[in-house]
């Protein structure tokens, strides 16, 4: 009962924000979408139009039923919700499984009488009693919002499913790693697959089974208010047990504090570093190749999908002249694809800039700022040269992603111009530097909740911004998400005044951070 | 080296107060470090050490009173400050991915005066490896890197806290070496600890801190009055009575089983006890927090 409790302390808050997030989205959604489109001719509408594009289903997934309200909360919301909360499950069961063990901490449970495999079973539980919070409060929002319960069930347990496939492959990566950051990246880089392949499996004509290898293909298969198919759910349930009972096996097979797959051992002459600044780039090209690889993919696979946008174009002549109305640019074409792509890379950019301001608290718990700053490097100094690290790594991730999209699009037979790509890139940092910004600012002022504010953030805006994908959307609403502010380059011409005002906003609010950070105390953990 | 620059003290609190909401971790504290002196900062766990260690570094705001080292404030001036001084933490924390000698390099280069043939000597002292990565390091070993980066810099001032968490008594006797090497080369050495053992054994004068309070600045030889022991004694046949004998306070016997408390030395006990049946001896250290209980009451 006590390790329960003690488990639950990592899991409540989390558990309680994210029900109430992921609840308020979909009452939005729901009455959204019955304002933008009141009657059947307009649904119908919808669904021949926008719920065609192939982009769209490799983005948001398969668009199945999108005429009625359930189908339409399933597809455009879902897919990104499952996500999120298997994000926050490897997150989270990372940090019980792993960090514990790196700090100590779970040493003191273990050495005394507690069974470490016992432990494990306890966290694995109360991290599903978190995703059956998440499930019920979705489920709740859905029949609040008037859909019908069984479906609403359905829905909920899509949503919380995510998480518990994800809690269960991080459960694994727990065991495998000795260190938490490559625990939560295995786990992270099987998430960011999964999607990739759900992505073409949904985007491309050609590749539709390989929906059922990865498991957000399961959660979307769930069809909660179409389908209602029970294959599925019998795969996510067994999967996630597999998954869990193989933790459980491993964790017999390991010393506490270690991991089945040994640390990386010391090869390789020593490199010298001089400065914050030098190690601050030592410290960065890991998780910089890491998420290039990430970003690259992603852009290559949207870019190789601009070929099924321009044959769907061809085709249906109709559709897409009423959709470049609705989105005042020809969003099916080469170059109007480009931009619909790299607005989904300013999600990226932004989320990795936020991580890598997110790794300056993370030294100030751990007390290795205080080393540095009492060696002789200037508070301003120190996080200065992690911001000058951050620019340059972004600035790198943005040429990945142009060469990426350009080269996808070019291997599928379609020509765009590299020129054209890489625009399109550089168009999208502003909206990624203002949440850096906010992120600095976070945590020269409030460091304890720099997490909470960084990814909070991107994700509410991100949110907004594709309810702002709807027409009747509140104008006020969208108009707060930045990512509504990013011109949809290189089909329409760079939005100068809104890129200004975001470069103003990034560099007002780190002057403020990096200012309230050195005004404030240093606070180890 | 040894007066510092500008001949004012290595470290001077003028009612140094710190305070978290309701809570005062430290309540008025005014000390004075001389130059070249090892000064020993006494108290129990909890009492205000590393918040005042971290007021001294500039890491944390004082709530009121000031700071200052070598004359520079602690908190307005701390860049000043850290140029004089290196620092051992309680709990070192290392970078999970760099190599020992990486750490060592890179906290030498940024203080910028560092003397690389002490440091080698030193990892072979503190019997240091420093091939292996953060992440691969005991706790014992973590503290080692901390030591060694500070015992090498040339740094007027070193400001410990309790940095002997971990190691091993053996470890333990060569830092005590390194503290004394150190204050001969002109150094003054802050030292935080609640060991009185540890004290005793390395420092010119002590400030004993006790639930964010100064108790008592004095010289070593006061300390003496703090060296008491306890002592418990299984007797075999026949209890003697031992409340004559010098030095014995607090007698208790439970049948065969004595325990008592030790003031000053054990000569007159052992004396005493050599004519009778002893079949178990044993004599530890009091904690702090027992001594400070014996002697200053609970300062509420």
């Amino acid at each position: 009962m006590t390790l329960s409790r003690f488990a639950w302390r990592h899991v409540w808050r989390g558990a309680v924000i994210w029900s109430g997030v992921l609840a308020i989205i979909v009452l939005t959604a729901i009455a959204t979408f019955e304002s933008a489109y009141p009657n059947e001719g307009s649904r119908e509408a919808f669904a021949r139009s926008i719920g065609q594009l192939p982009a769209f289903q490799a983005l948001y997934g398969r668009a199945v039923g999108v005429d009625t309200v359930g189908g339409f909360l399933t597809w455009r919301y879902g897919d990104i919700m499952s996500l999120i909360i298997g994000l926050w499950a490897l997150l989270l069961v990372t940090r019980m499984m792993r960090a514990d063990e790196e700090t100590g901490r779970a040493e003191v449970l273990v050495a005394g009488r507690v069974p470490p495999r016992r432990l494990l079973l306890v966290q694995y539980a109360v991290f599903l009693a978190g995703c059956a919070l998440i499930m019920t409060a979705v489920t709740v929002a859905g029949v609040a919002g008037g859909l019908p319960v069984g479906g609403s069930i359905l829905f909920g347990f899509m949503v919380a499913a995510g998480g518990v496939i994800f809690g269960s492959v991080a459960a694994v990566t727990s065991q495998l790693f000795d260190a938490r950051r490559r625990a939560a990246g295995w786990a992270g880089a099987a998430l960011g697959a999964s999607f990739l392949v759900r992505a073409l499996a949904d985007g491309s004509s050609k590749l539709h089974s390989l929906a059922w290898i990865t498991p957000l293909g399961w959660t979307e298969r769930v069809e909660p208010f179409t389908g209602a198919s029970v294959v599925p759910i019998v795969v996510i349930v067994a999967a996630s047990g597999l998954l869990f009972s193989g933790a459980f096996l491993m964790r017999e097979y390991r010393d506490t504090g270690a991991g089945l797959i040994g640390a990386r051992t010391s090869r390789g002459r020593p490199r010298p570093m001089r400065s914050s600044l030098e190690l601050d780039w030592h410290l960065s090209t890991g998780a910089l190749v890491a998420w290039g690889s990430g970003i690259f993919v992603i852009l290559f696979v949207l870019g190789y999908l601009t070929h099924d946008m321009v044959r769907f174009a061809n085709d249906n002549p109709t559709i897409t002249k009423a959709l470049n109305r609705v989105y005042g640019y020809s969003i099916a074409s080469p170059v109007g694809f480009l931009s619909v792509s790299f607005g989904f890379a300013a999600l990226l950019l932004a989320v990795y800039a936020g991580s890598h301001m997110l790794s300056a608290r993370e030294d100030e718990a751990a007390g290795r700022a205080d080393t540095l700053v009492i060696a002789g490097t200037s508070r301003i100094a120190w996080l200065l040269s992690r911001i000058a690290i951050a620019l340059i790594a972004i600035a790198v991730l943005a040429l990945v992603a142009a060469f990426g999209a350009w080269l996808g699009a070019s291997v599928s037979g379609v020509s765009v111009g590299f020129v054209h790509s890489l625009e399109a890139s550089i168009n999208v940092i502003p909206a990624s530097l203002l949440f850096g910004g906010l992120s600095v600012l976070a945590f020269g002022s409030f460091p304890r909740f720099t997490a909470y504010v960084t990814f909070g953030s991107v994700a509410a805006c991100y949110v907004i911004q594709v309810l702002g994908g709807l027409s009747h959307a509140p104008h006020w609403l969208t108009k707060v998400s930045p990512f509504a502010h990013i011109a949809p380059v290189p089909a329409a011409s760079v939005d100068l005044h809104a890129t200004l005002a975001m470069l103003a906003i990034a560099l007002a609010t780190s002057a403020l951070g990096v200012s309230a950070f050195a005004r404030r105390d240093l606070a180890r953990d | 080296m040894a007066t510092g620059p500008g001949g004012a003290p290595p470290i001077e609190t003028r009612g140094l107060t710190k305070r978290f909401g309701a809570l005062t971790a430290l309540d008025d504290l005014t000390i004075n470090v001389e130059p070249g002196e090892v000064y020993g900062f006494l108290g129990p766990n909890g009492a205000g050490k590393t918040t005042t260690i971290r007021a001294i570094l500039g890491l944390a705001k004082p709530s009121e009173g000031s700071a200052r080292v070598f004359g520079f404030d602690a908190w307005v001036q701390r860049e000043e400050a850290h140029r004089h001084l290196a620092f051992v933490p309680g709990e070192f924390a290392p970078w999970p991915t760099l190599r020992g000698s990486e750490m060592l390099d890179l906290i030498a280069r940024v203080h910028g005066r560092y003397d690389p043939q002490r440091r080698d000597e030193m990892c072979k002292r503190f019997e240091f490896d420093p091939t292996r990565r953060g992440r691969e390091y005991s706790k014992g070993n973590r503290q080692k890197i901390a030591l060694i980066a500070a015992f090498s810099v040339d740094a007027e001032l070193l400001v410990l806290d309790e940095p002997t968490s971990g190691l091993d008594p053996l470890m333990e006797i060569e830092f005590r070496a390194c503290v004394i090497e150190a204050r001969d080369r002109g150094q003054t050495v802050f030292l935080s600890s609640h060991l009185l053992s540890e004290v005793e054994a390395v420092c010119d004068r002590v400030a004993i801190l006790r639930k964010g309070r100064l108790v008592e600045v004095g010289m070593l030889d006061d300390l003496r009055k703090l060296n008491t022991q306890e002592v418990e004694i299984e007797f075999g046949s026949i209890v003697p009575d031992l409340s004559h004998v010098p030095g014995v306070q607090q007698l208790r016997a439970n049948g065969s089983h004595v325990t008592l408390r030790l003031k000053g030395a054990p000569n007159a006990l052992i004396a005493a006890l050599a004519a009778h049946d002893v079949r178990d001896l044993d004599i530890r250290e009091p904690s702090l927090e027992e001594l400070f209980l014996t002697y200053y009451g609970d300062v509420e």
